[in-house]
Protein backbone atom coordinates (compact mmCIF):
# COMPACT_ATOMS: atom_id res chain seq x y z
CA UNK A 1 0.00 0.00 0.00
CA UNK A 2 1.66 3.32 -1.07
CA UNK A 3 1.75 5.99 1.42
CA UNK A 4 -0.77 8.25 -0.49
CA UNK A 5 -3.44 5.20 0.14
CA UNK A 6 -2.79 5.30 3.59
CA UNK A 7 -3.38 8.83 4.23
CA UNK A 8 -6.47 9.20 1.95
CA UNK A 9 -7.81 5.84 4.25
CA UNK A 10 -6.75 7.73 7.27
CA UNK A 11 -8.95 10.44 5.98
CA UNK A 12 -11.84 8.69 5.52
CA UNK A 13 -11.49 7.05 8.94
CA UNK A 14 -11.09 10.64 10.64
CA UNK A 15 -13.62 12.57 8.63
CA UNK A 16 -16.91 12.00 11.17
CA UNK A 17 -14.65 12.89 14.09
CA UNK A 18 -13.94 16.34 12.98
CA UNK A 19 -14.99 19.29 14.24
CA UNK A 20 -12.50 21.98 12.33
CA UNK A 21 -13.73 20.71 8.86
CA UNK A 22 -11.29 23.60 6.94
CA UNK A 23 -8.10 21.28 8.77
CA UNK A 24 -9.52 18.49 6.14
CA UNK A 25 -8.65 20.90 3.22
CA UNK A 26 -5.01 20.58 3.40
CA UNK A 27 -5.11 16.64 4.77
CA UNK A 28 -1.19 15.64 5.14
CA UNK A 29 1.49 13.93 7.18
CA UNK A 30 1.82 17.47 9.47
CA UNK A 31 -1.93 17.55 10.42
CA UNK A 32 -2.42 17.26 13.83
CA UNK A 33 -6.15 15.35 14.61
CA UNK A 34 -6.47 17.31 18.06
CA UNK A 35 -4.89 21.27 16.98
CA UNK A 36 -5.64 21.34 13.26
CA UNK A 37 -8.89 19.02 12.83
CA UNK A 38 -10.13 19.58 16.82
CA UNK A 39 -11.19 15.58 17.39
CA UNK A 40 -12.19 15.43 20.75
CA UNK A 41 -9.20 13.10 22.83
CA UNK A 42 -12.36 10.33 23.12
CA UNK A 43 -12.78 10.46 19.43
CA UNK A 44 -9.14 9.98 18.95
CA UNK A 45 -9.43 6.84 20.96
CA UNK A 46 -12.11 5.87 18.19
CA UNK A 47 -9.85 6.64 15.35
CA UNK A 48 -7.25 4.03 16.89
CA UNK A 49 -10.23 1.44 16.86
CA UNK A 50 -11.31 2.08 13.51
CA UNK A 51 -7.78 2.38 12.53
CA UNK A 52 -7.05 -1.52 13.51
CA UNK A 53 -10.78 -2.59 11.59
CA UNK A 54 -9.38 -0.96 8.41
CA UNK A 55 -5.87 -2.48 8.16
CA UNK A 56 -6.40 -5.24 10.51
CA UNK A 57 -4.17 -4.19 12.81
CA UNK A 58 -3.54 -4.22 16.52
CA UNK A 59 -2.60 -0.97 18.05
CA UNK A 60 -0.63 -1.43 21.48
CA UNK A 61 -0.65 1.17 24.26
CA UNK A 62 2.95 2.52 23.31
CA UNK A 63 2.26 3.03 19.84
CA UNK A 64 -1.42 5.14 20.78
CA UNK A 65 0.68 7.15 23.19
CA UNK A 66 2.42 8.71 20.03
CA UNK A 67 -0.08 8.99 17.20
CA UNK A 68 -1.28 12.42 17.31
CA UNK A 69 -0.44 13.74 13.54
CA UNK A 70 -1.32 11.68 10.51
CA UNK A 71 2.16 11.20 9.90
CA UNK A 72 2.16 9.21 13.37
CA UNK A 73 -1.09 7.43 12.21
CA UNK A 74 1.50 6.30 8.86
CA UNK A 75 4.24 5.36 10.22
CA UNK A 76 2.45 3.10 13.03
CA UNK A 77 0.04 1.62 9.93
CA UNK A 78 3.29 0.71 8.16
CA UNK A 79 5.39 -0.68 10.89
CA UNK A 80 2.35 -3.22 12.12
CA UNK A 81 1.40 -4.09 8.46
CA UNK A 82 5.11 -4.60 7.73
CA UNK A 83 5.05 -6.91 10.91
CA UNK A 84 1.82 -8.38 10.43
CA UNK B 1 -1.05 23.24 38.65
CA UNK B 2 -4.26 22.88 37.47
CA UNK B 3 -6.56 20.89 35.26
CA UNK B 4 -10.26 20.48 34.27
CA UNK B 5 -12.66 19.03 31.80
CA UNK B 6 -15.89 18.90 31.20
CA UNK B 7 -18.13 16.18 29.39
CA UNK B 8 -21.36 17.36 27.25
CA UNK B 9 -23.79 14.08 28.81
CA UNK B 10 -26.25 15.00 25.83
CA UNK B 11 -23.49 13.95 23.71
CA UNK B 12 -21.27 11.47 25.76
CA UNK B 13 -24.61 9.17 26.71
CA UNK B 14 -25.25 9.06 22.61
CA UNK B 15 -21.67 7.09 22.55
CA UNK B 16 -22.76 4.11 24.20
CA UNK B 17 -19.00 3.70 25.37
CA UNK B 18 -20.03 1.47 28.04
CA UNK B 19 -21.11 -1.47 25.93
CA UNK B 20 -17.97 -1.15 23.84
CA UNK B 21 -15.50 -2.74 25.14
CA UNK B 22 -12.89 -2.30 22.73
CA UNK B 23 -13.46 1.38 23.78
CA UNK B 24 -13.10 0.21 27.11
CA UNK B 25 -10.32 -2.04 27.20
CA UNK B 26 -7.74 0.91 25.55
CA UNK B 27 -8.97 2.91 28.08
CA UNK B 28 -9.40 1.90 31.13
CA UNK B 29 -7.66 -0.39 33.68
CA UNK B 30 -9.04 -3.87 35.00
CA UNK B 31 -9.81 -2.19 38.18
CA UNK B 32 -11.51 1.11 36.72
CA UNK B 33 -13.70 -1.93 34.17
CA UNK B 34 -15.13 -3.53 37.27
CA UNK B 35 -15.66 0.50 38.81
CA UNK B 36 -17.60 1.00 35.66
CA UNK B 37 -19.38 -2.21 34.84
CA UNK B 38 -20.91 -2.48 38.38
CA UNK B 39 -22.17 0.60 38.97
CA UNK B 40 -25.69 1.49 38.50
CA UNK B 41 -24.88 3.48 35.45
CA UNK B 42 -21.94 2.61 33.50
CA UNK B 43 -22.34 5.07 30.98
CA UNK B 44 -21.97 8.41 33.34
CA UNK B 45 -19.39 6.42 35.25
CA UNK B 46 -17.10 5.76 32.59
CA UNK B 47 -17.70 9.30 31.66
CA UNK B 48 -16.48 10.63 35.46
CA UNK B 49 -13.75 8.33 34.98
CA UNK B 50 -12.59 9.60 31.30
CA UNK B 51 -13.20 13.56 32.53
CA UNK B 52 -11.06 13.06 36.10
CA UNK B 53 -8.41 11.29 33.52
CA UNK B 54 -8.38 14.31 31.29
CA UNK B 55 -8.21 16.67 34.47
CA UNK B 56 -5.27 14.77 35.47
CA UNK B 57 -2.91 14.45 32.40
CA UNK B 58 -3.37 18.00 31.75
CA UNK B 59 -2.44 19.31 35.72
CA UNK B 60 0.64 16.49 35.21
CA UNK B 61 1.41 17.87 31.31
CA UNK B 62 1.59 21.27 32.78
CA UNK B 63 3.64 20.53 36.15
CA UNK B 64 6.18 18.34 34.21
CA UNK B 65 6.34 20.09 30.73
CA UNK B 66 5.28 16.78 28.77
CA UNK B 67 4.73 16.43 25.43
CA UNK B 68 1.54 15.26 24.77
CA UNK B 69 0.44 11.77 24.74
CA UNK B 70 -2.83 9.48 24.06
CA UNK B 71 -2.43 7.46 27.21
CA UNK B 72 -5.25 7.37 29.20
CA UNK B 73 -4.67 3.82 30.63
CA UNK B 74 -1.73 5.02 32.07
CA UNK B 75 -3.65 6.93 34.41
CA UNK B 76 -6.04 5.33 37.12
CA UNK B 77 -8.76 6.58 38.93
CA UNK B 78 -10.70 5.77 42.48
CA UNK B 79 -13.86 7.68 42.40
CA UNK B 80 -15.63 8.29 45.67
CA UNK B 81 -19.54 8.61 44.72
CA UNK B 82 -20.61 10.19 48.29
CA UNK B 83 -17.86 12.75 48.24
CA UNK B 84 -18.21 13.94 44.52
CA UNK B 85 -14.24 13.88 44.57
CA UNK B 86 -11.94 11.02 43.45
CA UNK B 87 -7.94 10.54 42.95
CA UNK B 88 -5.84 9.50 39.96
CA UNK B 89 -2.70 8.05 39.67
CA UNK B 90 0.32 8.27 36.80
CA UNK B 91 2.99 6.39 37.91
CA UNK B 92 4.27 7.51 41.71
CA UNK B 93 2.46 10.84 40.87
CA UNK B 94 -1.24 11.54 42.58
CA UNK B 95 -3.67 13.87 41.70
CA UNK B 96 -6.82 14.72 43.61
CA UNK B 97 -9.97 15.71 41.99
CA UNK B 98 -13.04 17.36 42.66
CA UNK B 99 -15.84 16.03 40.28
CA UNK B 100 -19.50 17.46 39.87
CA UNK B 101 -22.06 15.78 37.82
CA UNK B 102 -25.28 17.18 36.90
CA UNK B 103 -27.87 15.57 34.50
CA UNK B 104 -26.35 17.46 32.03
CA UNK B 105 -22.55 17.46 32.26
CA UNK B 106 -19.76 16.50 34.19
CA UNK B 107 -16.74 18.98 35.48
CA UNK B 108 -13.92 16.88 36.91
CA UNK B 109 -11.30 19.93 38.02
CA UNK B 110 -7.99 19.85 40.33
CA UNK B 111 -5.56 22.56 41.65
CA UNK B 112 -2.96 23.06 44.16
CA UNK B 113 -4.72 26.36 45.30
CA UNK B 114 -7.88 28.31 45.49
CA UNK B 115 -9.40 28.35 42.41
CA UNK B 116 -12.01 30.41 40.19
CA UNK B 117 -14.04 27.93 37.71
CA UNK B 118 -16.59 28.81 35.95
CA UNK B 119 -18.89 26.28 33.84
CA UNK B 120 -20.90 28.07 30.86
CA UNK B 121 -23.90 26.44 29.19
CA UNK B 122 -24.13 28.50 25.38
CA UNK B 123 -23.98 26.58 22.31
CA UNK B 124 -23.99 29.80 20.32
CA UNK B 125 -21.62 31.91 21.82
CA UNK B 126 -18.00 31.49 20.54
CA UNK B 127 -15.05 30.13 22.56
CA UNK B 128 -13.05 33.34 22.51
CA UNK B 129 -15.99 35.57 23.58
CA UNK B 130 -16.70 33.25 26.26
CA UNK B 131 -12.95 34.09 27.23
CA UNK B 132 -13.30 38.04 26.83
CA UNK B 133 -16.09 37.30 29.35
CA UNK B 134 -14.70 35.35 31.71
CA UNK B 135 -11.35 37.34 32.18
CA UNK B 136 -13.28 40.73 32.50
CA UNK B 137 -15.74 39.19 35.23
CA UNK B 138 -12.51 38.01 37.15
CA UNK B 139 -10.56 41.55 36.18
CA UNK B 140 -8.04 40.04 34.22
CA UNK B 141 -6.25 42.39 31.48
CA UNK B 142 -4.68 41.20 28.59
CA UNK B 143 -3.99 43.69 25.59
CA UNK B 144 -5.44 40.66 23.46
CA UNK B 145 -7.87 37.90 24.09
CA UNK B 146 -5.33 35.07 22.88
CA UNK B 147 -4.34 32.60 24.69
CA UNK B 148 -0.58 31.80 24.85
CA UNK B 149 0.65 28.39 23.87
CA UNK B 150 3.88 26.82 25.21
CA UNK B 151 5.41 24.16 22.82
CA UNK B 152 3.58 21.09 24.55
CA UNK B 153 0.16 23.23 23.81
CA UNK B 154 0.08 23.99 27.21
CA UNK B 155 -2.12 27.61 27.91
CA UNK B 156 -1.97 30.37 29.66
CA UNK B 157 -2.92 33.94 29.72
CA UNK B 158 -0.26 36.64 29.05
CA UNK B 159 -1.12 39.62 31.86
CA UNK B 160 -1.18 43.07 30.09
CA UNK B 161 1.81 45.53 32.01
CA UNK B 162 3.66 42.09 33.00
CA UNK B 163 5.93 40.02 32.01
CA UNK B 164 3.97 37.13 34.25
CA UNK B 165 1.22 34.50 32.58
CA UNK B 166 -1.20 33.22 34.41
CA UNK B 167 -2.25 29.32 34.19
CA UNK B 168 -5.52 28.71 32.41
CA UNK B 169 -7.40 25.29 31.93
CA UNK B 170 -10.04 24.97 29.47
CA UNK B 171 -12.19 22.34 28.31
CA UNK B 172 -14.80 22.57 25.97
CA UNK B 173 -17.51 20.02 24.56
CA UNK B 174 -20.68 20.08 22.75
CA UNK B 175 -22.59 22.98 24.26
CA UNK B 176 -20.29 23.84 27.71
CA UNK B 177 -17.26 25.64 28.09
CA UNK B 178 -15.40 25.52 31.14
CA UNK B 179 -12.13 28.16 32.33
CA UNK B 180 -10.29 27.22 35.48
CA UNK B 181 -7.63 29.34 36.24
CA UNK B 182 -5.75 29.48 40.11
CA UNK B 183 -5.79 32.20 42.44
CA UNK B 184 -2.53 32.09 44.06
CA UNK B 185 0.65 31.09 41.55
CA UNK B 186 0.88 27.54 41.57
Amino acid sequence: MSDKEIINKIKKIVEPYVQRLEGLKNFQEETDFLNDLQINSANLVDVVLDVEDEFDIEIDNDSMEGMLTVGDAKSIIERKLMTR
Amino acid sequence: MIGNDIIDLKIARAEGKSDDTRFIDKVFTEFERSLILNSQDPELHLWILWSMKEAAYKAHQRIYDLPRKLNPRSYECQYFHQENSGKVSIGSFEYSIDVQTTSEYIHSITSSGALIQMAFFNGQTSRSELLARFLSINSIEMDEIKLYKDFNGVPSIPLKNSPKKLPISLSHHGNFTAFAIPLINS
